[in-house]
């Protein structure tokens, strides 16, 4: 999502390159990609006309998922700090929570997919609310409900949970 | 979106992402993770060992185990919030419980005469040395870190009013005995503090 096109004078914005696991080039801006506490860690270390990363682990599928939750998060910051600045009210921490929560209301592999990818990329408000949308899908099923919803085979010898 | 139709690679999640998950659980939902697969279950294991013990429940009211009655399954009833839970586990066939403490059974088999501790949530399983006490008695243990250390048996024979007490202690492979010059074994038999306790009724 970008933001609406601001007439005042700017550099030009700087940017990165994501390569997905599948080969595809991403192009995001220098803020948006450093959201990765990976990427964010050697950043300065790496020349400005190399800032290239080739993201061995994540699709390019669940790289578009992840573009668009850092791209949200740095936008949503910036006009949360400047309604706070200009002291007007404003709804924005309410309204990214919503927004967090439909942005993870995904199946059960897309969750693993946006699990993994925060993991690895070390985004850590990812990674909590992917971690909490798990926890949550756990919570209140049996072990058996437990594997029917990720589709885990059962291995286990031991089950004491009597089905209902 | 059909979920059935991948295959899932949820059961191999790595050990610290899920321990992330198992942190937001609860006592309930961690020892359902731990029955899932075999892999989930090792993870629980590893993270009983680094943080101690699995994560309790807070509830102001103790929980209540029903007596299995030779069966299979017992069932558990949480007061706090009004819930029963089933455990089905073959182990419980044929037993009689002496006493319930922290997650912990203390079993006899009466078919094969054995004493045991079982843990209804994580399965685990301590064998206590071969006694034969097919006599009247009670039975009960103390915990230490939420993990059995001391079990107590005793046989009392109402027609001489003399009984036996055995004692077993975490890592032995014997009872110590020691003999009893009592009127009565009361109804109640615990360990509270070290101290070994016995309710009478004259």
């Amino acid at each position: 999502m970008k933001d609406s096109f601001n007439p005042s004078i700017e550099p030009p914005k700087k940017t990165v390159t994501l390569v997905s696991s599948d080969g595809y080039d991403f192009e995001v801006e220098e803020e948006v990609a450093l959201e990765s506490q990976v990427i964010k860690d050697g950043f300065e270390d790496k020349a400005v006309d190399d800032r290239e990363y080739l993201l061995f682990n994540v699709h390019s599928d669940t790289l578009e998922l992840i573009i668009k939750y850092c791209e949200k998060h740095v936008s949503s910051r910036k006009s949360i700090s400047a309604a706070a600045a200009s002291s007007s009210s404003s709804n924005g921490e309410e309204a990214l929570k919503e927004w967090d929560e439909h942005f993870i209301s995904v199946d059960t592999n897309t969750l693993y997919d946006i699990l993994m990818a925060a993991d690895y990329l070390n985004i850590k408000s990812l990674l909590d609310l992917a971690i909490q949308k798990v926890a949550d899908t756990i919570h209140g099923r049996s072990p058996e409900q437990i594997r029917k919803k990720f589709n885990i085979e059962n291995d286990s010898i031991i089950d004491p949970w009597a089905s209902e | 979106m059909d979920e059935q139709a991948a295959y899932s690679f949820w059961c191999e999640l790595p050990p610290d992402v899920l321990w992330l998950i198992i942190n937001l659980t609860g006592f309930i939902g961690f020892h359902c993770v731990s029955a899932v697969c075999n892999s989930w279950r090792s993870v629980c294991k590893s993270y009983c060992k680094v943080s101690g013990y699995p994560p309790m429940p807070s509830d102001p009211i103790p929980w209540f185990v029903t007596n299995s009655n030779g069966k299979s399954v017992v069932e558990i009833y949480r007061p706090s919030i009004n819930k029963t839970y089933k455990i089905d586990l073959p182990e419980l066939r044929d037993t009689n419980c002496l006493h319930s403490k922290d997650g912990w059974m203390l079993l006899r088999n009466y078919s094969n005469d054995t004493y045991f501790l079982l843990n209804l949530f994580t399965v685990d399983k301590i064998y206590l040395p071969l006694l034969r006490v097919t006599d009247w008695f009670r039975g009960t243990f103390s915990t230490i870190l939420k993990c059995p250390n001391v079990v107590i048996l005793i046989k009392y024979d109402i027609q001489t009013a003399t009984g036996e007490l055995y004692v077993w202690k975490s890592g032995s492979n014997i009872w110590k005995t020691h003999q009893l010059d009592l009127d009565y074994i009361g109804d109640s038999t615990w360990i509270c503090d070290d101290q070994f306790y016995c309710y009478y009724v004259f």
